[in-house]
């Protein structure tokens, strides 16, 4: 595919990585010439010099020939303005990444026949998979698929859970269900029955939604109810979040120092109490009784203060607490640091984008750990040699799992005697190097 | 530096080119020659390449600052992979005139240390032209097209190895379809060639063999007579077959792709080249005007010098003085930036020509504010540091070299010519070296040493001197 994107930052680096590595080709459009140069280097990729919404520079970029145009840069009006170009000048799919809201919003807009095919807002994007880890406080990471049936969770296991020293044999239960992962030094592995888990793993286990609590409390772990939440920073990630906790009744505390945006919040949130003064500031965290919240999010603009201010109030007795992080290549460290989760707008935009791309004989894509693995939905084809076979006969390429199999309205979490069958749909949990294989495998032929 | 990745790119790199061999065993079948010169070779390296490729693993992608070694290390294996045939053969008895025979292969010179080219095998002939033609378009963009990108450094590797590339145009997005594009003109131009030189006249053996020298503006010919060897339609073909050589091969497929020529006389480049060798060919007519040779030779000595391919159909040193110190200028020319061609390159002399004239403006009116457009593109200062570093360290390789080769008690002449005629990877130069010489009247230190210096003329002085440069190796 001929791919343009605009805007070299975090987000349209990240995109153009990925998609380089899948063999496409990319113009990758920037204004800034040292920025190109640095992207020269390390990706192989055409890079285009100028500003994304002009004509000239489009024209450099081949739009004519171009199969998808994806603007993302930090302009809104840039990347809609582009996006539009793009689409009169002949791109099939344009995807703009826009920092109102209201843009996204459910009916707010017909988009589709405004020419842009999605359009994609990183606080929207990254409020909903917040929202997500507080509905599901326990896990480090959780995902749904097959219409919210099968879900995915990111379990740590401490030293003292009864888990500890078995053989994943041993863990049988009379719900399915399946560790299809575990991170172990910084590593992703798919396990084998007869491995152990050890002190510190990351487990990804994946059941049916309605068995994954029982599941929980048997791999020992308890969901705590989930009430009062702390919101550090009003900016647009933090109202992004109050306003989707409000629709579900959370008792939200938000702490933001500038007077003026208080009282824009306290304009928009209804439920939400509005706390003016510094959150960096012990005393005010106290007073407030920071310390009784059940999550604390830290949502600012600055790395630094999420990261202080998270391990103050995990010093405080929060259970939970969630920073965002703006420099994505510092999650795994921070999140070594204590604070138990660490979210990055602009990897979650990327993966967005990329899910949206991808989209096709794969019906979804879900990326965990930034790209480490990669959890993909298909429908399994009317033949081939996947097709009815015994899963322990099938001799799967090293680096992937079967993690569920959906059959009209019963969900498997498949075991060695479980077979697939045509058109159903299998949620395949794998690592980089055996997406090529997954998707002969699925090919059908 | 990581050193797994390296060796196992190395080991895939000495597989390939002892696949390479195959050809070469062939005609040695056909002419019922001795094989072993093929068969050993061939062996050691699949045997070898193969097993660094199986056990050695991988640790990472090539990243950016590892390309220079990946070549620079890749061109010496390859290199001490080609002497073999001519030991094993018997062709050579040393080390250093098989080192100096292989190197002039691969590094596209031509100059020869093999005395009697008539009595020598046909298929020891071919390989030592197959060099040429390996060589020419790059051994590791070959082998990029075929296996694809080597990581992040693939740019590198490119960059490294391919002439000219101080200011490399992406004209495709993946380096990968670049390197293809680029090896398949080379191999379409080539074909034209074989069999416009069949049509002429030649069987395929010599066609090939010359074909080779000319489109990697090698120099080795099947006879010792050169180009002399053949009429006036062969000569012109050459002729012709060598500028296209020498000219940057991304504007045929750009032609191509726009169906038009245009693309070529837009280029400044190619208008350059196409100047100087036409000014040249005119006033050399006029310097060897009552001397007997025809416009046909005094052509062919141009073109042939310029692209830097060094075959001779005229002894241009038996010249006036004139005559041939217009060959030792038109030596430090050499083809477009992206041809095969070797020496400084005509885009670096139109780039560094403008900037000198822009510097000078500057010094009269300090106050004026000048940028330097090429094409109307600006040229950014980094590139023109760059381009005035690189001429900087040729022109200074070429006078120190100059004062260690006349240690060997040959002229000024024939020390300072056999320098530029290596470092430029043309081939003959004047005096001892001139074009009905060969190279045999040096021992074996000195060529040893014009060797490196064709290795570093043709990998384009950065490559090889960077990885002297401590900080390459460091972790």
């Amino acid at each position: 595919m001929h791919i343009i994107i605009i805007g070299a930052g975090k987000v349209g680096y990240s995109l153009a990585e990925k998609l380089s590595r899948e063999q496409h080709d990319i113009f990758l459009v920037d204004q800034n010439e040292e920025r190109l140069e640095t992207v020269q280097e390390n990706l192989d990729i055409s890079t285009v010099l100028g500003p994304g919404g002009n004509l000239y520079t489009l024209k450099e970029a081949g739009v004519a020939k171009a199969d998808l145009l994806l603007a993302v840069t930090d302009a809104e009006e840039v990347n809609i303005l582009a996006c539009l170009l793009g689409r009169q000048m002949g791109v099939n799919r344009t995807v703009a990444r826009v920092s109102s809201p209201e843009y996204v919003e459910n009916g707010s807009l017909e988009i589709s026949n405004f020419g842009i095919d999605l359009m994609i807002n990183p606080e929207l994007v990254t409020a909903e998979s917040i929202l997500k880890l507080i509905r599901v406080p326990e896990a480090l990471n959780v995902e749904y698929f097959a219409n919210r049936r099968v879900q995915l969770l990111e379990l740590s296991v401490d030293e003292n859970s009864p888990i500890v020293g078995q053989t994943l044999f041993d863990l049988d239960f009379d719900h399915t269900y399946l560790i299809v992962a575990i991170m172990r030094n910084g590593e992703i592995v798919i396990p084998h029955g007869k491995d152990r888990i050890e002190p510190d793993d990351l487990i990804f286990v994946m059941a049916k939604t309605e068995d994954m609590l029982a599941v929980e409390e048997f791999l020992g772990k308890e969901r705590k109810k989930v009430k009062d939440i702390a919101i550090l920073g009003g900016g647009k990630l933090g109202y992004q979040l109050a306003r989707i906790l409000e629709k579900r009744d959370y008792n939200i505390k938000l702490i933001e120092s500038q007077i003026s945006r208080c009282q824009w919040l306290s304009e928009r949130l209804d439920k939400t109490q509005i706390i003016i003064g510094d959150g960096t500031d012990l005393n005010l965290l106290e007073s407030e009784d920071i310390a009784n919240s059940d999550i604390f999010a830290a949502m600012t603009g600055d790395d630094k203060a999420n990261i202080l201010v998270s391990l103050l109030a995990k010093h405080l007795g929060v259970p939970r607490t969630i920073s965002q992080l703006r420099r994505s290549d510092y999650v795994p460290l921070v999140e070594k640091l204590g604070i138990d989760v660490a979210v990055s707008p602009r990897m979650l935009t990327a993966g967005a984008i990329m899910k949206y791309i991808r989209r096709g004989k794969i019906l979804s894509v879900t990326f965990l750990e930034g790209d480490r693995a990669e959890l993909l939905e298909l429908i399994a084809p009317s033949q081939g040699r996947i097709i009815n076979t015994p899963l322990k006969n099938l001799k799967l390429p090293r680096g992937m799992i079967i993690g569920a199999i959906c059959r009209g309205d019963e969900v498997i979490v498949p075991g060695g005697n479980d077979i697939i069958g045509p058109g159903d749909l299998i949620i395949v949990f794998a690592l980089p190097k055996a997406i090529s294989q997954v998707e002969k495998l699925f090919d059908g032929r | 530096m990581r050193y797994g990745t390296l060796i196992n790119i190395l080991g895939r790199l000495i597989f390939f080119l002892g696949l390479s061999l195959l050809f070469p065993l062939g005609w040695a079948i056909y002419y019922g020659e001795g094989t072993g010169p093929f068969i050993w070779p061939l062996l050691l390296s699949l045997v070898l390449g193969g097993s660094l490729f199986k056990w050695v693993k991988e640790n990472g992608e090539i990243r950016p600052r590892e390309g220079f070694a990946v070549v620079g290390l890749g061109w010496l294996v390859t290199v001490l992979i080609g002497v073999l045939p001519y030991l094993i053969s018997g062709t050579f008895t040393t080390f250093s005139e098989a080192f100096f025979e292989t190197m002039s292969g691969f590094s596209t010179t031509g100059a020869s240390v093999l005395e009697d080219i008539e009595g020598t095998h046909r298929s020891i002939l071919f390989w030592r032209s197959l060099t040429h033609w390996l060589g020419g378009m790059g051994i590791m963009v070959l082998f990029i097209s075929i296996l694809g990108t080597v990581g992040p450094g693939g740019l590198q590797v490119f960059r490294a190895e391919a002439p000219g590339t101080y200011s490399l145009e992406k004209f495709k997005p993946r380096i990968k379809e670049m390197a293809s594009i680029l090896w398949t003109t080379y191999i379409v131009i080539s074909v034209a060639q074989t069999v416009a030189l069949m049509v002429a006249g030649l069987d395929f053996f010599d066609a090939t063999v010359h074909t080779f020298g000319t489109m990697a503006t090698g120099g080795f010919s099947s006879y010792s007579a050169s180009i002399g060897e053949f009429n006036n339609t062969v000569r012109w073909i050459i002729i012709f077959f060598m500028f296209l050589a020498g000219v940057n091969f991304s504007l045929y497929y750009i032609a191509l792709r726009q169906k038009s020529l245009r693309a070529f006389w837009k280029s400044a480049e190619f208008r350059l080249y196409l100047g100087i060798i036409i000014f040249f060919s005119v006033f050399l007519t006029g310097l060897l005007w009552g001397e007997g040779e025809t416009l046909t030779d005094t052509v062919f000595q141009v073109v042939s010098i310029t692209t830097t391919t060094g075959y001779v159909t005229a002894d241009f040193d038996a010249w006036p003085f004139a005559a041939s110190g217009v060959m030792v200028f038109l030596m430090f020319i050499g083809g477009c930036a992206g041809s095969t061609g070797g020496s400084m390159k005509v885009g670096r002399h139109l780039i560094l020509s403008r900037h000198a004239f822009v510097e000078m403006q500057r010094m009269v009116r300090p106050r004026r504010v000048l940028s330097m457009r090429i094409e109307g593109m600006v040229i950014p200062e980094r590139v023109i540091t760059n381009i005035l570093t690189f001429a900087f360290i040729y022109l200074f390789l070429t006078a120190a070299s100059t004062l260690v080769v006349l240690t060997s008690g040959e002229g000024l002449v024939t020390s300072f010519s056999a320098v530029v005629a290596c470092i430029g990877n043309i081939g003959p130069g004047l005096g001892g070296v001139g074009p009905t010489m060969d190279y045999t009247i040096f021992d074996g230190f000195y060529k040893i040493y014009l060797s490196i210096l064709m290795l570093i003329g043709r990998l384009e002085i950065f490559t090889i001197l960077v990885l002297f440069v401590p900080n390459t190796w460091r972790k």
